[in-house]
């Protein structure tokens, strides 16, 4: 159904006002949230002195960081310096739009669809402003003139790059039983019924998937851009006040908007039981926003629980996770998905044999990745960060 | 159609806004009082040793174009998999094959890749 | 209200004061963000041709991959404080200005030409005489798009036409109006990633096996230029 001009402008700036601030909450909460849970890990209180329980920790932690001295050092390259946080927030601000956070909600008789624009290539949207975020990172590393910034930097954007083709192909799977690249549509194709949700039928692409999520937001165990103990801070090691708050932004944004993108793909999107059609054409839209919103907040719990369940990787780990585990599994769910759904066209199946194959070639790399382990390679221990260091090549 | 976009269009004004006012702003309310230490690179309190900008290993740069080579890979797996039930219904296992042989070929490479050490990072 | 042409200019003037700039700028990371810039205007431009697929693809392959190993190339030749050597004066600088003007002038003679020559012109001219019936010249353009893009009389009759006239209608009963709104529609719709997979994976199919091929060639190359064996020594 078609909206006239006037309301689909009126109800996209009231989408987008209401969505950037949720997200602009969502950060807060998420800071608040994090260091709570953190608390609560490690047997701790967390902040509890701003306000009651001390939620207002974030706010008091926002206006610090505008109060703080708006520093430019002088050995930077200044406009690329000013420029690259807001190259990494505002791509981390604008791919929200083709998430779609509920069902639809109808008002004043006309039914408005709960997602800022549903465009018939939403997912590739998702991953083609996904890979801007690389240059936030680089040039403002490249820009600091800081030897800890141009490591964390080079660290973060290669991990990035090798992770994002994982993101792409672990999505496949899933466009191609659902057959459309709207994020909608892919929601509205697994329904209500839990045994169709994606997550069940592509697990491995499914872990894949938020594996690579992880690394692509540089949190721990993905977290060498600024592992603290080697790089200070990585890439923003010369930023203050509220540029390096931008930085902290992007990606506690791009974590909200992985979750929800994640929710959608895999976990069913606004669908719970069909909990998500009681009520009229108004009250169904907004139990669908509370259902998404609660599938996207406990996601967002997983990032914080395994943050302080996994240490980190060495940087050639990193590197072997990512282009020797998880590109041949995400590759192999492909064809396995491809092989059972033409024969036999049965989504359970599909997922069991996703599961097997996945075992199968997880077997295979490690056995292949033991076999071939020189003794000398294990007791040669520098730290990683020498690795990737200026002295050149080796 | 192009008007599906024009959210998009409206949420891109909001956000560069939003980043420009926050560097403006965070550039008007800050107290501003430079010294020469805070001005200078910061190398963990000592004093900076050489330029940061040097030469460094090619390994970030092998990175970057087999990324590229994987990258156009999985861009054209994308349409593939959006015809991916329609042609299986008409047509059966041949829209897998040419998947089979254009992943095949590049799994060789792949395969080339890893045997050279260069997925390996050492 | 049409807002394509503002936009279309927008884009246009974007890439243009882009490419200009990378040429323009003496620090080689400066000129890679302009061609980021430069990029993106077009990927605007594709999406108001409806080509959505292609768009995304630009940003991601182009933005997203290859200015990344570009930037990677600059900083690994540290580039940023070496200042280019430019032609001072002399030879150089004008036979850069004359070609400069002949490849100016022919952009010209070919936007000028463009308009008149193409099938959507001739198409336009037509339909703009008057009413009437549907046209030989746009039964053939339709007979071309439905070639290029595998669709058959029926599904245009069935599919779209209902989408520019009554439904009961096929395309021999158009008016002359209404062909050349459906022509518009098909060459909307053909830009999405269902018709190019359904092209790609049927009539370009031997292309498309060969792209593996170039690939392959292109990954091996990287594999030899940067793993190049160490010569052994000798103990």
């Amino acid at each position: 159904m078609e909206l006239p001009l006037h309301v689909l402008i009126i109800s996209s700036l009231i989408k987008i006002l209401i969505v950037v601030h949720v997200l602009l909450i969502g950060v807060m909460a998420m800071i608040l949230a994090e260091r709570k849970v953190s608390g609560w890990i490690q047997d701790r209180h967390g902040p509890n002195r701003v306000g009651p329980w001390g939620i207002l920790q974030p706010i008091a932690d926002g206006i610090k960081f505008f109060l703080k001295e708006d520093l430019i050092p002088d050995h930077v390259d200044k406009p690329i310096y000013v420029l690259a946080p807001a190259i990494l927030l505002v791509p981390a601000l604008i791919i929200c739009a083709v998430v779609p956070f509920g069902s639809s909600i109808t008002v004043a008789g006309y039914e408005i669809p709960l997602q800022i624009a549903d465009i018939n290539i939403g997912i590739l949207y998702v991953l083609a402003i996904t890979s801007l975020g690389v240059y936030g990172v680089v040039l403002g590393a490249w820009a600091s003139n800081n030897k800890y910034s141009l490591l964390g930097g080079l660290r973060s954007s290669a991990q990035m790059i090798s992770y994002e083709l994982t993101l792409g192909l672990a999505i496949i799977g899933v466009l191609m039983l659902s057959g459309s690249l709207s994020l909608r549509e892919i929601a509205i194709a697994q329904g209500a019924n839990i045994w169709n949700w994606n997550f069940l039928i592509h697990l491995p692409a499914f872990l894949a998937f938020t594996t690579a999520a992880f690394a692509e937001t540089n949190r721990l165990p993905f977290d060498l851009a600024e592992a603290e103990q080697e790089l200070v801070a990585g890439y923003h090691t010369e930023y203050s006040s509220m540029k390096f708050a931008m930085y902290f932004m992007a990606e506690y944004m791009n974590m909200i908007v992985g979750s929800a993108v994640a929710v959608t793909l895999f976990l069913g999107g606004w669908h719970l039981f069909g909990l998500e059609n009681l009520g009229g054409p108004f009250w169904s839209g907004v139990i669908s926003i509370a259902i998404f919103s609660a599938k996207t907040a406990l996601f967002l719990f997983v990032f914080i629980w395994v943050r302080w369940t996994l240490p980190r990787f060495r940087y050639d780990q990193l590197m072997n996770l990512g282009w020797k585990f998880l590109l041949p599994v995400a590759l192999t769910s492909i064809v396995v998905t491809a092989i059972v759904w033409i024969g036999t066209q049965s989504k359970l199946l599909v997922g069991v044999c996703n599961v097997v194959a996945a075992s199968v070639v997880v077997a295979i790399v490690a056995s292949t990745l033991a076999m071939r382990r020189e003794p000398e390679q294990i007791e040669r221990q520098e730290p990683s960060f020498m690795k990737g260091s200026s002295s050149g090549r080796t | 159609m192009l008007i599906d976009y024009l959210p998009i269009l409206l949420l891109l004004v909001f956000a560069i806004g939003f980043a420009a006012i926050n560097l403006a702003l965070s550039h008007l309310l800050g107290p501003k009082k430079p010294t020469p230490s805070k001005l200078s690179v910061y190398e963990s309190g000592v004093q900076p040793v050489g330029n940061a900008r040097q030469r460094f290993t090619i390994r970030f740069d092998l990175i970057a174009m087999l990324f590229i080579i994987f990258d156009i890979e999985v861009v054209f797996l994308y349409p593939w998999a959006i015809v991916f039930k329609k042609f299986s219904e008409s047509s059966g296992y041949f829209i897998l094959i040419e998947m089979l042989v254009f992943i095949g070929i590049l799994f060789l490479g792949y395969i080339y890749a890893w045997k050279k050490g260069g997925l390996t990072w050492d | 209200m049409n807002a394509e042409p503002i936009l279309f200019i927008a884009f246009g003037a974007l890439a243009l004061i882009g490419a200009v700039a990378v040429i323009g700028f003496k620090n080689p990371v400066y000129s890679a963000i302009a061609l980021i810039v430069t990029f993106f205007a077009q990927a605007g431009l594709f999406i108001l041709l409806g080509a959505h697929f292609v768009a995304a693809v630009q940003v991601i392959v182009y933005a997203g991959a290859i200015m990344v190993l570009f930037l990677f190339v600059i900083m690994l030749l540290n580039l940023g404080s070496v200042d280019v050597d430019r032609p001072k004066a002399g030879i150089a600088k004008g036979a850069a200005v004359i070609l400069g003007i002949v490849f100016a002038l022919e952009g010209v003679y070919i936007a000028v030409n463009a308009s008149k020559g193409t099938a959507v012109a001739r198409v336009k001219r037509e339909s703009a005489v008057g009413g009437g019936s549907i046209s030989a010249m746009q039964l053939k353009e339709l007979n071309k798009i439905q070639a290029t893009y595998q669709l058959t009389r029926d599904e245009i009759d069935t599919e779209y036409v209902p989408k520019v006239a009554a439904a009961d209608k096929t395309v021999e009963d158009l008016t002359a109006d209404e062909a050349r709104t459906l022509i518009q529609t098909l060459q909307g719709e053909m830009g999405k990633t269902e018709r190019i997979g359904t092209v790609l994976f049927s009539k370009f199919l031997l292309p498309f096996e060969v792209t593996s091929l170039i690939l392959l060639a292109a990954l091996i190359g990287v594999i030899a230029l940067v793993k190049r064996e160490e010569p052994k020594e000798v103990s």
